[in-house]
């Protein structure tokens, strides 16, 4: 033995009688041992070997030539006789080393309780294990399903059943598999037949069940399937699975061998087809073909299969939605459980492509992941859509770069970069950020996005500014949005705002507009109504008050109803496309309807007081501006300053077009009163004009107890235009003096021809001529003045005399007016006195005023400071009008 | 015989000439109102 | 913003029309302007309708004065509708 003699006497003592003593001792050491030895001959490494309570084993790996076949987690031995061994998990691992099928070796009799056995391809299950005397029994649990094989070492036979319920499979499945099995297995076989029958299979969705029935057998390492549909099975979104020939499939240990399956999936989309058959027996090799057809699917995948895997030759098939999936190099896809395969396609939507770059396709059981960089180019809604992708997916969500997209139109670039990492299940958030141009309005923004609730919503955000705006002007979008069946809405309350700022020397001041209603917005355009406020426009010289009102937009046609509250004004508009192809313009209907009132004024060189206008029309955009209607103003009144007109009222017909405006009357068009100092009435006239030139016609109107009437009169003209007034009372025109106690009573009605030069800002008139309609009277009055002037001049007494009472058989003016007003009138007048028994008389009189400052100190009421020349000539004699100036 | 007067009408006619001019002292009382309005309100101008 | 050092800052100036125009537009220059002329465009109608003339006769009158009161190194324009400096 190894220990020395010179040791203590303890340990001599130990030494001689207790050798049974370190034998015990170390039995435990040689358990350990043996377990040890044996395990590393079975290629197992373990790791964390340590004692509680029993020796327990944090991990073990079993090695099979470089493969990591099984591996464990805390591995406790738990009792000794029999061994009992608890294992927490064990993972298998198919390693591609050749199939060798030798039964288990010989082993003492143990328990071994394994809590959690991962498969390949299959959910973890509990397993139990018991051998004695060489017989194995093992008992398999997960969730519902449950499955017991035996394994007798000695006679070498096997045999198993179970019951597997749909539900564990995937949740909405309903059903249950029953299989049993029996065979033989020795060191040099292993055979064996198995039986499956599928009870009441279906999916909760649909009502219809169907039964399976599956025969397997293995015999000589070579092995045979075949199973049989009762009727189709429901696989939920009513798609069913029907099986038009029994699947024969057999193989040996290394994999498939021969393959024959003709399955048909069918559904609201259409149908799928997969046939696969085998080129000869025992090649393992074989082709078939995919088939899809139906309403939304088409489309025939040419496939071939071997031992490695699956292999789609490229094609392209037609998907819902009008998806087109193509693959221009063969996709492989190996049949293993765990594989990697490099997958190229290219999705085509309506003329939008989809191109996969470099991608490539892993699965881990039933985890599977995408790995690589998606390009997208095309056209849609008339914008070419470019964008690009790298990135991973997986069942969860994708993670990786943020995704870029630019949208290019003829005036717009959008530039959008959307992060992808919030893009996981179930919210599948992102908040993309924007920016680019649309014409030469910059703008940027960001636009969040979720899926709740079983639809797509978010908000967006706009900054942008109003390249017309000389400063300010910048536009705000703040709006939430969702997808609906298809569509998408901007949601209630969404706002758009525009900051006060100038135009030229306009102010705009801030305009809103906000959605009252969700408004669907899509290619066609928008539909829905949106209030707008805009609070106003301040030029120089006039404002606009706050304007309100509602917008109904219906794709490319809208209709605007506003109003100028301070005003009372209202203002329809409508609008639609007019025009087809390149120069499409909009054209539409327009309505106007206003009370007249001073603070419309505050431009024009007069003054609205009151009066109503209504106006409609239509208004047209090709090129350039036109518009047409008609506009019908009643009740109005009006001031120039001191000139007053009222009761004005008339209809006419508008042209509005690039090179001017010509308005022409419908019927005539009337005022009233016109007090220019002397009332003009009953003013009445049809007129065409381009706003700088007024042809009128017919004109006609009640001045002085007459009327006087002109065929046509143009204004401004230099032209002198024949005007003729008839009925004119002098006894008005006399008023005109408004002298409180008229020195001069005239009576009898005038008429003549005044040719007047209307000019831009004056008036003219050149050799009227008027004379008497019929007797005149002429009385001098005595008063004051007139006694005044008698006494200081006998001639004057005389003529003053004579005319005290003057009956006019003729009376003839000639009359001048200069530009500024000055009125020089030249009458001749022949008369008798009846009381100085008609003593004949002929009286040449001339008058010289200004008729504007006459006029405008009647309008004020001012008096007038009259100077009466008089000449009288000897009695008897022509004399020559002398006439001196004061 | 008893006198006979005959009131003749006069065969000439008397000519009388009358000349009369009016003025208006209207045009500088706007100017006045306008300087005033200049001068004085220091807020408009 | 007073009309006072509007004038001085040459942000407006006075038109022959009788009314303010702004030379250099911003929003307090045109908000000023157009309380202005509304102002004085009330006291040329009291003037029109007290002397029974038109409120653009007083309007120009008032023009042609204000310009030629108006401070040196203020913005006049001329009848052509050009800013010039006094």
């Amino acid at each position: 033995m190894l220990l020395s003699r010179q040791y203590s006497p303890t340990l001599a003592f130990l030494r001689r009688n207790n050798v049974w003593l370190i034998i015990l001792a170390l039995l435990p050491v040689w358990m350990l041992l043996a377990v040890v030895v044996t395990a590393f001959a079975l290629g197992v490494r373990v790791q964390g070997l340590g004692w509680q309570s029993g020796l327990e084993l944090a991990h073990w790996q079993r090695l099979q030539n470089g493969c990591v076949q099984a591996r464990g987690e805390r591995l406790r031995i738990t009792g000794w006789r029999p061994v009992t061994i608890a294992v927490a998990s064990v993972s298998l691992a198919n390693c591609q080393a050749g199939r060798e099928t030798r039964p288990p070796p010989w082993t003492p009799p143990f328990d071994l309780i394994i809590d959690a056995l991962y498969i390949p391809g299959l959910p973890p299950i509990a397993l139990t294990v018991r051998q004695r005397e060489q017989r194995w029994q093992v008992w398999g649990k997960y969730q519902h399903s449950n499955a017991t094989a035996t394994y007798d070492r000695i006679s070498g036979r096997w045999s198993a059943q179970g019951q597997i319920q749909a539900a564990d499979i995937a949740p909405g499945l309903l059903g249950a598999l029953t299989f049993t099995g029996h065979g033989l297995w020795q060191a040099s076989r292993l055979d064996g037949d198995l039986q499956a029958q599928g009870q009441q299979l279906g999916h909760r969705g649909q009502s219809q069940r169907s039964d399976m029935r599956l025969e397997a057998s293995l015999a000589a390492k070579k092995w045979q399937l075949n199973a049989e549909l009762g009727a189709p099975l429901t696989l939920g979104g009513d798609w069913s699975l029907e099986a038009r020939q029994v699947l024969r499939a057999s193989g040996n240990l290394e994999g498939v061998e021969s393959l024959r399956l003709d399955l048909r999936a069918a559904g609201p989309q259409g149908t799928i087809v997969l046939t696969l058959d085998t080129e000869g027996t025992g090649v393992a090799r074989g082709q078939g073909m995919l088939t899809l057809a139906g309403p939304s699917l088409a489309g025939r995948v040419p496939i071939r299969w071997n031992r490695q895997g699956l292999e789609l030759l490229p094609a392209s098939i037609q998907l819902p939605e009008g998806l087109l999936l193509r693959w221009p190099r063969p996709l492989t896809l190996p049949l293993a459980l765990a594989g990697e395969s490099a997958i190229s396609a290219e999705l085509q939507y309506r003329d939008m492509e989809v191109k996969t770059v470099d991608s490539r396709l892993a699965w881990q059981q039933a985890k599977w992941n995408w790995q690589g960089r998606i390009d997208l180019a095309g056209k849609t809604a008339g914008y070419d859509l470019a964008g690009s992708w790298q990135g991973r997916i997986e069942a969860s969500g994708l993670a990786g770069e943020p995704a870029s997209l630019t949208v290019r139109g003829p005036d717009l670039l959008l530039a959008l970069r959307v992060p992808v990492t919030g893009f996981q299940a179930p919210g599948w958030t992102t908040r993309a950020e924007f920016n680019g141009h649309y014409g030469n309005a910059p703008f940027t923004g960001a636009l969040s996005a979720s899926l709740a609730r079983g639809r797509w919503e978010g908000t967006v955000e706009g900054d942008s500014r109003l390249p017309f705006y000389a400063r300010g002007g910048s536009l705000k979008l703040v709006a939430s949005w969702f997808g609906k069946d298809g569509q998408w809405y901007l949601g209630t309350g969404s706002r758009a705002t525009i900051t006060d700022g100038l135009v030229g020397t306009t102010l705009i001041k801030p305009i809103a507009v906000v959605a009252t209603a969700p408004l669907r917005v899509g290619p066609p355009g928008v539909f829905g109504n949106v209030e707008v406020k805009a609070e106003g426009v301040v030029a120089t010289r006039w404002v606009l008050p706050t304007v309100t009102g509602k917008i109904a937009v219906a794709g490319q046609q809208g209709r605007a109803t506003l109003r100028v509250p301070a005003w009372q004004s209202e203002l329809t508009l409508t609008a639609e496309p007019a025009g087809r192809g390149r120069n499409t313009g909009a054209k539409g209907m327009m309505e106007i309807r206003t009370p007249l009132s001073a603070s419309m004024s505050r431009s024009l060189g007069f003054t609205l007081q009151q009066g109503m206008l209504n106006g409609q029309g239509h208004w047209q955009w090709q090129d350039d501006w036109r518009l047409q209607g008609d506009i019908f103003v009643s009740g109005l009144a009006l001031d120039w300053g001191g000139i007053l007109a009222r009761g004005g009222n008339g209809a006419a017909h508008i042209e509005l077009h690039r090179n001017g405006v010509t308005l022409t009357s419908i019927g005539p068009i009337m005022l009233a009163e016109l007090d220019v100092g002397t009332l003009v009435r009953n003013i009445r006239m049809t007129v065409q004009s381009d706003l700088t030139t007024w042809h009128a016609v017919d004109v006609s109107a009640d001045v002085l107890g007459g009327h006087m009437h002109a065929a046509t009169l143009q204004w401004p003209s230099s032209q002198f235009q024949a005007v003729t007034i008839g009925r004119i009372n002098l006894a008005e025109v006399a008023a005109l003096q408004s002298d409180p106690n008229p020195t001069v009573q005239l009576a009898g009605r005038v008429g003549g021809n005044l040719p007047l030069q209307l000019t831009k800002d004056s008036l003219a008139l050149r050799s009227g001529r008027v004379s008497n309609e019929g007797p005149l009277l002429l009385k001098v009055l005595p008063s004051a003045g007139v006694s005044a002037m008698g006494q200081s001049n006998r001639a004057v007494a005389l003529a003053l005399d004579a005319l005290s009472n003057l009956a006019i058989d003729k009376f003839e003016a000639r009359l001048n007016m200069q530009p500024d007003g000055w009125l020089e009138a030249a009458v001749t007048i022949k008369g008798q006195n009846p009381q100085k028994n008609s003593l004949p008389i002929v009286l040449n009189y001339t008058h010289r005023e200004n008729v504007f400052e006459l006029l405008r100190s009647l309008r004020i009421g001012d008096d007038i400071s009259r100077r009466v020349l008089n000449r009288m000539p000897a009695e008897g004699s022509r004399s020559d009008d002398v006439e001196d100036t004061p | 015989c008893t006198p006979r007067i005959a009131l003749e009408a006069p065969k000439d006619p008397i000519t009388i000439n009358l000349n009369v001019k009016i003025d208006h002292e209207i045009r500088l009382k706007v100017e006045k109102d306008v300087d005033k309005l200049i001068s004085e309100d220091r807020t408009l101008f | 913003l007073g009309l006072d050092n509007a004038k001085s800052q040459g942000l407006v100036g006075e038109q022959p029309d009788g009314y303010l125009g702004v030379v250099k537009a911003t929003p307090d220059a045109v908000e000023l302007a157009a309380d202005i002329n509304a102002k004085r465009r009330a006291a040329y109608d009291a003037i029109a309708k007290k002397n029974g003339a038109t409120l653009e006769q007083v309007a120009i009158l008032a023009g042609q004065k204000a310009i030629e009161k108006a401070a040196p190194g203020s913005f006049v324009k001329t009848p052509e509708g050009q800013w010039i400096k006094k």
